[in-house]
């Protein structure tokens, strides 16, 4: 599913974070986005999730345009976010099955997925008590049950071990192959090098 | 959708049972307050009870709300609902309900102290207290978390929900006062169904406009 | 300042100035209605359409919310503060003349009087509205809520002003009104409109300003 993002603008505090931005990605495109702290490139991808509105422009996600009133485009979509994005009071299992049922999910794979990203152990312990590296593989299992056209990966690696960067690249070879549209961010440019089509640098 | 909402706030709350409790504990205390505040002159209780009951209500249900709200603050949670093809407007329409019902279950538990430590008469119809207690519950709550989703990300905003909800919700004061007062007094319920209609009024022009307007609030 | 700079501007400043200053002569030189209340009789003429200016500029407040939620244009975010600003001046000299002419009609500084409540409440609403605006986080996000709450202060008022009226049914709505109005002369009425237009002329000067004000700041 292709992406398209037209004269974007957002401020905060009057300052401006992004001036008439565009941007068009085809359907399986990879980008990866660099740049500095506060560069804007965690602000571009909530924006495109709807978890931040935007001042003016457009964001078309196939062909549908994103805006508040309508929630429908976002089912194609999934942002994997820096910041927990999930309920510490609920299980790693409850987490899942809310969040697959907003997306009109079964939770039927639940544990299956939980078994590949190896959390199943801890399925049933609350998030709260979860490490680092342990949301990020629940983050990692929600996108793949999800299994969204279009993946908006912030920071994907951080807090995950040897292992676990290993998990996370196996998955997202399985992504390239099923053409999946990717916006990828990170500090580490020579793995973004290695693994987009294309980096944007945002300054 | 709606269930899988309440489901989700029921099931966090059924742990740790922290909304509930905290509520109750709130409400007793300030029950306390009044029983010895009012020891100079305990004749006047039975004159001002309606309207304490209804003070120790909007202050509990401050408490309440702001803890409900948090659950979506704490780890950026609701990021997972944001981020979904979900209507947002449903998203309120849940929290009401919820707190509706954590309300509900508080206001349940320290009836009791506060009609035994204020030594109020019980002799009135528990169906219409019920009822009551219900819609004017109800209604408070359906501003209260309007005003909960506005102040979600803003700074000072255990300060704020107070600040706007009770000027906001001064009808719903003085309507369930009178519903409460007038049955008390044991007056047939077509002598202040009038009270009920504002009562009901405000829920429901509150509810459909926090529902219209909740998706545009709860953006970052 | 730049805004006087324009002719139109300062036509409009000394139109406001010279009918404000007239209003006020014709109140201060008029026989007041009775001896018991002096002059303080003749703040009727001040404090009714100061009144009206207020929930008018409330209701613009509304408005203006409703089309910046709509049409996201910020400048409908720097009329909505204009018009909320300049209405709560108002409101509160609504609030400090009302017990101004209270005292010598009434006997007392604040009837519980249903417009004079309403206005009490609203006033409130709009610093909770102030607060929001302060410390509610991001400006860009704040005006999306104030938007909000200005909309919820406004479809609040019906629903105060029957819960207070009613509240206290022995408290009629300014019941020495009618010592103002013979039928046999028309300079009540004729003085009641010329000075509410004057304060609309007065009020639309400083949403201007103050609209005015708050684009050139953002545009820096």
């Amino acid at each position: 599913m292709n992406l398209q993002v037209t004269n974007l603008s957002k401020s905060f505090y009057h300052s401006p974070v992004f001036q008439s931005f565009s941007l068009k990605m085809e359907s399986g495109e990879k980008i990866g986005l660099s740049g500095p702290n506060g560069s804007g490139k965690t602000t571009l991808l909530k924006m495109i999730s709807g978890i931040m509105s935007i001042d003016s422009g457009k964001i078309r996600i196939g062909e549908n345009d994103v805006n508040p009133d309508e929630s429908d485009p976002r089912k194609n979509l999934y942002y994997l976010g820096h910041s927990v994005g999930l309920y510490p009071g609920l299980t790693g299992y409850e987490n899942l099955t809310f969040i697959s049922g907003l997306y009109g999910k079964t939770s039927r794979n639940v544990s299956n997925v939980l078994i590949k990203v190896r959390l199943d152990s801890a399925q049933d312990k609350l998030v709260k008590f979860y490490s680092q590296g342990m949301l990020q593989r629940l983050k990692l299992a929600t996108a793949i049950i999800l299994d969204p056209d279009i993946l908006l990966l912030d920071e994907p690696l951080t807090g995950l071990d040897v292992d676990g960067i290993k998990l996370f690249e196996s998955v997202i070879v399985e992504w390239n192959e099923l053409r999946k549209t990717m916006i990828i961010v990170s500090h580490d440019s020579d793995w973004l090098r290695t693994n987009t089509d294309r980096i944007i640098e945002l300054k | 959708m709606l269930i899988h909402f309440i489901l989700k706030d029921l099931k966090i709350e059924w742990r740790s049972k922290e909304i509930i409790t905290s509520m109750f504990l709130f409400g007793l205390s300030i029950t306390l307050i009044f029983a010895l505040a009012f020891q100079v002159a305990p004749m006047l209780i039975r004159t001002f009870a309606p309207g304490l009951l209804w003070v120790v209500i909007l202050f509990t249900s401050v408490l309440g709300l702001n803890r409900l709200f948090s659950l979506e603050r704490e780890e950026h949670a609701m990021w997972s609902w944001t981020s979904a093809p979900v209507d947002r407007g449903i998203v309120y329409i849940s929290k009401v309900i919820s707190a509706l019902f954590f309300v509900l279950m508080s206001e349940i538990l320290f009836i009791v102290p506060f009609f035994i430590f204020l030594n109020l008469p019980s002799n009135f119809s528990l169906f219409q207290f019920s009822l009551i207690l219900f819609l004017g519950t109800g209604a408070i709550v359906s501003v209260g978390c309007l005003i909960s989703g506005i102040t979600l990300q803003a700074g000072l905003r255990d300060v704020l929900i107070p600040i706007l909800l009770f000027p906001s919700a001064s009808p719903v004061a003085i309507a369930a006062t009178k519903c409460t007062e007038s049955l008390f007094d044991q007056k047939p319920m077509t002598e202040w169904n009038f009270w009920f209609f504002i009562l009901g009024s405000f829920f429901v022009i509150f509810s459909l406009f926090g529902y219209m307007v909740f998706n545009r609030i709860v953006e970052e | 300042m730049s805004f006087f700079n324009h002719r139109n501007n300062l036509i409009h400043a000394a139109i406001a100035a010279a009918l404000s200053a007239l209003n006020i002569y014709i109140v201060l030189s008029l026989e007041p209605p009775n001896l018991a209340q002096g002059i303080f009789g003749n703040i009727f003429y001040i404090h009714v359409p100061v009144a009206w200016t207020a929930f008018l500029l409330y209701l613009c407040v509304m408005i203006s919310g409703i089309l910046f939620l709509t049409k996201k244009d910020k400048v409908w975010d720097h009329r909505g503060l204009a018009f909320a600003e300049v209405g709560t001046i108002f409101m509160f000299l609504v609030l400090t003349t009302g017990p101004i002419w209270a005292k010598p009609a009434w006997g007392i500084f604040w009837p519980w009087e249903p417009r004079l409540t309403t206005s009490l409440i609203l006033f409130l609403i709009f610093l909770g509205y102030f607060m929001l605006r302060e410390f509610g986080g991001n400006p860009e996000q704040v005006s999306r809520y104030a938007a909000v709450v200005g909309i919820l202060a406004f479809l609040d008022v019906p629903l105060i002003f029957l819960s207070v009226k009613f509240w206290l049914p022995e408290m009629q709505s300014h019941p020495q009104v009618g010592q103002y109005f013979d039928s046999a002369n028309p300079l009540p009425t004729y003085l009641l409109i010329f000075s509410f237009l004057s304060l609309l002329v007065v009020s639309s000067l400083m949403i201007r300003l103050r609209t005015n004000i708050l684009s050139m700041k953002e545009a820096n």
